[in-house]
């Protein structure tokens, strides 16, 4: 049987989200897949695992050739460029998937260049785009104001977001010079 | 054209035995396994980090993909190339240095 709870995690609260997931698992549920702010479980008896997450873009031959690195590991499933691992918890630094805060920052990394490429029409739209047609029409769209006030909403919380995220791109490049 | 590799000197442990266990072909696992082996379960690597800087080790020509195992597609083999086999012999001629001085002077 699955039951379904509602979460809200960030990128910049994956921590909480991994101990979320790993007590959950101790209480015996094990997590069987994700939606937006939706995880999915199934009962089962307890188990100690540990999670991790991983952000990636692959497609093909390069995704097969990446997780043949996770032996290891179990491939719980994928959400847009992440990548859900768990194992049985060793208590020993083989329970991560980083071991070093250079490669952990460079996924933060990754995923800032991600949501800015994807981010970037919007940004297109309303520096470009509005002002070029507010200048040359005389009577504007009704869709047109509904669009621009949706971006008026969107654009600031992908603000937040890269701005979030690259706090914590900022937190692991610091760590290793510490 | 020849790169100037020793910018790349001093390597990192993790690094130094990455090219160390590609003297022949290895995939990501088994690159793991190998290290493990030869420092004897000291040193394992985290099989993120080790995929980050396998596509960093790519990129400086250091190793390189090898062809691909006909009956096991899903495997990819990495190798060592020519100037990745130049730094190893001179991280390991830097190590030995390292060695032979401490032992005269450590006691």
């Amino acid at each position: 049987m699955e039951i379904m709870k509602r979460k809200r995690f960030f990128v910049w609260t994956m921590d909480k989200e991994k101990q979320y997931l790993e007590e959950m698992a101790r209480s015996g549920f094990i997590l069987t897949r994700v939606k937006l702010f939706k995880y999915y479980f199934e009962k089962s008896e307890s188990i100690d695992y540990v999670y991790e997450f991983d952000f990636q873009f692959l497609v093909g031959k390069k995704e097969d050739d990446y997780l043949s690195f996770f032996q290891d590991w179990e491939l719980v499933l994928r959400y847009g460029g992440w990548y859900y691992f768990r194992k049985i918890r060793t208590n020993t630094e083989q329970d991560t998937i980083y071991s070093d805060n250079e490669s952990k920052s460079q996924m933060f990394k990754r995923l800032i260049a991600f949501i800015c490429i994807t981010g970037a029409p919007m940004y297109y739209q309303l520096l470009i785009v509005f002002p070029s047609i507010e200048n040359t029409q005389t009577s504007i769209p009704n869709f047109y104001s509904f669009f621009k006030y949706v971006l008026y909403i969107m654009v600031p919380i992908h603000m937040f977001a890269v701005f979030k995220i690259s706090q914590m791109y900022l937190r692991f490049s610091k760590k290793i010079k510490e | 054209m020849k790169k100037d590799i020793t910018k790349y000197s001093p390597l990192t442990e993790a690094t130094y035995y990455i090219l160390l266990s590609l003297q022949t072909p290895l995939h990501g696992y088994g690159i793991i396994k190998k290290v493990e082996d030869m420092t004897n379960g000291r040193l394992v690597l985290a099989a993120g980090t080790l995929y980050g800087a396998i596509s960093k080790l790519i990129s400086y020509n250091l190793i390189e993909l090898v062809s691909e195992d006909i009956n096991n597609k899903k495997k990819k083999e990495y190798l060592l190339t020519e100037s990745g086999f130049d730094l190893l012999k001179i991280e390991l001629r830097r190590l030995k240095e390292m060695v032979k001085n401490s032992i005269d002077e450590v006691k």
